[in-house]
């Protein structure tokens, strides 16, 4: 039996600049506090709290900014359950230059059955189906090919400074 | 790898924030001469207090849009204080803002550097613009 496990480490940068003074507008660079991006944070992970789900899908694509989810092919191997519920997101903790969010672990299990897939990568939906987020295993593809492979994920999001430092 | 938020979901995750925590926040002027960074809090900063000096409560903003860059942006109207006769100046040196709760939410300098506000009738203006975009 193999055991896979993996964890996002990114998310969302918040940021951007307002400006000073009408007649000469200039444009600086925000810098969202820690507190700032901790508060953020909670807000969205109250969102995520038993809303989102996760599932993994089965082509070899690379999420982008505009992927959309027909783009995903969802897993069929056998014993796969389909989305999770992610749920015990973790209160936002800073982490580095990041805010900080983890989900209680999920895991699938290959039940020995005929169908075998190799998993590139884990996908979020929100409550209502709608496609939010996908991320693609590094090292991947993840073989979900015999009885008693697993594969273990933990959901994370985070938010950061658009400009570090 | 990475994790890859769509541009147009970002603008519910920009409008949570917003409804949230920056509507009913409030902006503030400050006078040391900083630059603020992630680990910046509240004490760093200290806030201006020439003579007409108010902070400035932000309700209204816009419903989060993509910007040129593919962000999702929301904007606020522009907003001015006048400095009004007395004898307290200051040298402004940039904005922050703080939650609808109080609490610290972020900070900007102002490019141009400190600004001296010493004069009646003088005014100073910031349009406040907030950004949100998948970090990869």
């Amino acid at each position: 039996m193999s055991s896979t496990g993996f964890s996002a480490t990114d998310g969302m940068r918040g940021g951007g600049a307002g400006e000073f003074d009408v007649a000469f507008p200039l444009n600086c660079n925000i810098r969202l506090g820690d507190s700032g991006a901790v508060e953020s944070l909670d807000i969205l992970r109250a969102k995520f709290e038993n809303h989102y789900k996760a599932g993994l899908f089965q082509n070899d694509i690379s999420p982008g900014w505009e992927t959309t989810l027909s783009m995903i092919e969802p897993c069929n191997f056998s014993g796969y359950s389909g989305l999770q519920t992610t749920f015990s997101w973790s209160a936002a903790v800073v982490q580095g230059q990041r805010a900080i969010t983890r989900a209680h672990a999920l895991t699938w299990i290959h039940d020995g059955g005929v169908i075998d897939n190799w998993v590139y990568g884990l996908y979020v939906v929100d409550a209502a189906g709608n496609y939010q987020w996908a991320e693609r295993f590094c090292p991947g593809p993840l073989p979900m090919r015999a009885a008693g492979q697993r594969l273990r994920t933990e959901p994370t999001f985070a938010i950061t400074n658009e400009f570090r430092g | 790898m990475s994790l890859k938020i769509p541009y147009l979901r970002s603008l519910q995750y920009a409008d949570a924030i917003v409804d949230a925590l920056l509507d009913g926040g409030s902006l503030h002027l400050f006078k040391n001469d900083y630059t603020p960074i992630n680990t910046t809090v509240l004490g760093d900063l200290t806030e201006a207090n020439f003579d007409g000096y108010a902070s400035i409560t932000l309700s209204g903003w816009g419903a989060a849009a993509l910007n040129g860059d593919n962000k999702a942006q929301v904007d606020h109207a522009i907003q001015t204080w006048t400095k009004t006769a007395g004898a307290t100046s200051n040298t402004v040196y940039g904005i922050f803002v703080k939650t609808a709760g109080g609490s610290f939410l972020y900070a900007e300098r102002n490019p141009a550097g400190g600004t001296l506000i010493n004069t009646t009738g003088q005014t100073f203006s910031y349009t406040p613009h907030f950004t949100f975009v998948s970090e990869f």
